[in-house]
């Protein structure tokens, strides 16, 4: 574990000294898989190969914001935290933008991966300041 | 709450690197077994057994050889070195694979429909971008549909039925973590985890893992309820002690923000999940398992006002429908004909059908009975009554939805994980002696057996071709729009695409099951409804017929006047006539090429 140089309070509720290094390796996690998506859908591709990664970096970027704000976890748990985070980031963004009549799966992605980042950059600010 | 101890070692030291040893063969044996018996099985051989049917001498000896890898591995590997886990890992990963992915890989097209309707769901709504449950009731529970248009859509139209293939192998798998994160809360023996795992993967016959809303829900509830236990955990004092209940209450304002999350996922996507997570929610709050107190109360108000809101298509105007009142016929079943249609009804077969039938009864009976055992036996232990509850509570679904026919099956898919966990208890009790092993080897090895014949047992009624999609991929591009299809078929996949498109109905025998149109009444009533539809295209299949008759008892040749009465008094015209297919037009305007079909079989 490496201690936060800011870290001078005790650590309040769910949050662990090493927070600021975590998540700011998560953030970097979670925009290196935006690039590595993006990259692969401008690629000469099956379509196929393109919406399977798009998928799993979606899920995977969003699936980032509840572990970055839980406290750390075994894996075995981190594991489906992501995975299920993930899933649920996207059924409740996209189920808003069916409600509001304002759907298409770009727009849904986009908004869920724009929200997932914005919460990784708030997180990390947030663990900087403790 | 004092979890259950790490057992005492009762292995020799020179047994440690043996059992090791003869645990990692049986492995290599069994996947070197399951390589071959993919070359050697020919799924042509598959009958009303299932597909355990097609399985060679050399498949059912690679289960032998997982399934005594695994025990082996339970019981001797030592838990201080570095291969206890990765053996069990790896025979969990063969056990999944010999039972599930055996078909994913062979079969030349995924199976059952309903993932093909849900596929439909899927493209219709990233095509219009609507959920209108005027189009399919379905829809007022869109989340798990609206996900799969975003994962799948972005690159362009969806193309799930790969996705259909590995769902039921990947979700046995994946579903392994959250449930080993459960049951390490109330169970600190390792070697009680990974059994409990084992039976899992035995016990998962329930076939809710198909790409589904409900096998989402399933996923989320259990990382849910994972995630409660493991972050916001009590120390064992329940309501009985109310006054320090309600004291020693407290939650992370994160953890609660994550599990409303997850809970309004699971609301948006499947009506039932979200009574049974609330269930199960409750028993760790009421038991002091987690601290968490006011939490059943937000996840109760959430489910009400989404089955308020969006759910009103479903039951509006159907009050006996919400309160779970289950009716046939304009008549309430009580309690008795549920568990008749669950359990009795399911065992009327006849032939090797009611072969598949005992398997899955026998199944879970099993289970339930030895967890029933282990927790008569623990019912000391806090620890074992929680475990005790939680496998109990989701069978109150049976008095509280009006599912009717499926109300156990899924009351035991909920409770599995703890029922897996009380089985792990007592047969984790057994010296591990080498006779011993041997026989619970065997024993596993003939219960992944029942598995697969339990989980794979409906081949009449799910098992399509390669051919047959392909021919109802062409039957959708080629027809025109808006026209209205009957299908005549248990598997053949319809309303794959074009759902709010065209009208497609399906010929349902099975409300013909009790009577049987054995009879002028029930033909008549079947051409009946033709004449209510009025279809513009039919889709007929064999496996429909053959399937009533072989379950339901219908006579042989039953289905030939009603084709009859399609081609002949319908004036149908036969556009394709195969054996395992016929597509029939009824619309003078429609003449399709020649070559619209890309597999038209001579």
């Amino acid at each position: 574990m490496v201690a936060s140089p800011y870290n001078n309070e005790a650590p309040s509720e769910g949050i662990v000294p090493e927070t600021t290094d975590r998540a700011q390796r998560l953030l970097a996690l979670g925009l290196g898989l935006v690039v590595l998506g993006i990259v692969v859908h401008f690629l000469p591709v099956p379509t196929n190969l393109k919406s399977l990664v798009a998928a799993i970096t979606l899920v995977w970027v969003s699936g980032l914001v509840p572990v970055a704000w839980l406290p750390r976890q075994r894996i075995d748990l981190t594991i489906p935290l992501v995975i299920a985070g993930g899933l649920s980031a996207n059924v409740l963004v996209t189920s808003f933008l069916l409600i509001v009549n304002w759907y298409s799966p770009d727009r849904a992605a986009l908004l869920t991966g724009v929200l997932a980042l914005a919460l990784l950059v708030v997180r990390t600010r947030r663990a900087g300041h403790r | 709450m004092t979890a259950i101890v790490e057992r005492e070692d009762l292995r020799l030291p020179s047994d440690v690197g043996r059992s090791t040893k003869i645990a990692g063969a049986l492995l290599a044996g069994a996947l070197l077994g399951w390589i071959i018996s993919l070359f050697t099985i020919d799924i042509n051989d598959v009958n009303s057994l299932g597909f355990a049917s097609a399985f060679t001498p050399v498949t059912w000896a690679s289960l032998l050889l997982a399934s005594g890898a695994v025990v082996v591995t339970v019981f001797r590997v030592p838990l201080d070195g570095p291969w206890f886990w990765r053996l069990v890992i790896t025979g969990l990963v063969l056990l999944v694979t010999i039972i599930h992915g055996t078909p994913m890989v062979l079969e030349s097209a995924p199976r059952f429909f309903e993932a093909y309707q849900h596929v439909g769901f899927i493209e219709y709504i990233s095509r219009t971008g609507q959920h209108s449950a005027a189009v399919n009731y379905r829809l007022s529970w869109f989340g798990a549909f609206g996900l799969g248009a975003t994962l799948s859509g972005t690159a362009g139209s969806p193309e799930l039925f790969g996705a259909i293939r590995v769902f039921p192998w990947a979700f046995g798998l994946l579903i392994l973590l959250p449930v080993y994160s459960i049951v390490s809360k109330f169970i600190v023996d390792q070697r009680t985890r990974a059994a409990t795992l084992v039976v899992f993967v035995i016990g998962n016959w329930i076939a809710q893992d198909y790409l589904s809303p409900q096998a989402l829900a399933y996923f989320l509830a259990m990382t849910m309820v994972a995630l409660v236990v493991n972050l916001a955990p009590g120390e064992g004092t329940s309501i009985r002690s109310p006054k320090r209940w309600w004291a020693l209450r407290s939650g992370p304002r994160v953890v609660l923000v994550t599990l409303t999350a997850f809970y309004s996922a699971i609301v948006l996507a499947h009506q039932l999940s979200p009574i049974m997570v609330f269930a199960l929610v409750l028993v760790l709050v009421l038991t002091g398992t987690t601290t968490l107190r006011v939490f059943p109360l937000v996840i109760f108000a959430a489910f009400a006002t989404w089955l308020s809101v969006g759910g009103y298509y479903f039951w509006g105007g159907e009050l006996a429908r919400l309160l779970g009142i289950h009716q046939e016929s304009g008549q309430s079943l009580g309690l008795s004909a549920i568990i008749a249609q669950n359990l009795t009804g399911r065992l009327q077969h006849g032939g090797l059908e009611q072969v598949v039938a005992v398997s899955r009864v026998g199944l879970s009976l099993i289970i339930l009975a030895l967890a029933a055992t282990s927790a008569i036996r623990g019912r000391k232990e806090g620890n074992i009554r929680v475990l005790a509850l939680l496998a109990f509570i989701p069978f109150l679904l049976l008095g509280t939805t009006g599912y009717g026919g499926e109300a156990l099956l899924r009351g035991f898919f909920f409770a599995l994980p703890f029922t897996s966990a009380l089985v792990a208890i007592l047969v984790t009790k057994i010296k591990p002696r080498m006779l011993a092993m041997v026989l619970l080897s065997i024993v596993v090895g003939c219960l992944g057996a029942c598995t697969e014949i339990s989980r794979y047992g409906n081949e009449k009624f799910e098992q399509i071709s390669a051919d047959q999609l392909a021919i109802m991929q062409d039957l959708y591009r080629v027809v025109p729009p808006d026209l209205t299809i009957i299908g005549f078929g248990t598997a053949m996949p319809v309303n794959f695409t074009k759902i709010g498109a065209d009208a497609h109905y399906f010929m349902n025998f099975f409300k013909f099951s009790t009577a049987g149109p054995s009879g002028p009444q029930a033909e008549q009533e079947i051409k009946n409804q033709i004449d209510t539809i009025s279809p513009d295209v039919a889709v007929w299949t064999p496996e429909a017929a053959a399937f009533t008759t072989h379950t339901f008892h219908f006579t042989a040749g039953w289905d030939q006047p009603i084709l009859k009465y399609l081609l002949k008094e319908r004036h149908g015209h036969l556009i394709l006539n195969r054996p395992d297919i016929k597509i029939i037009n009824f619309d003078k305007s429609w003449h399709p090429s020649a070559g619209a079909f890309s597999t038209n079989g001579g």
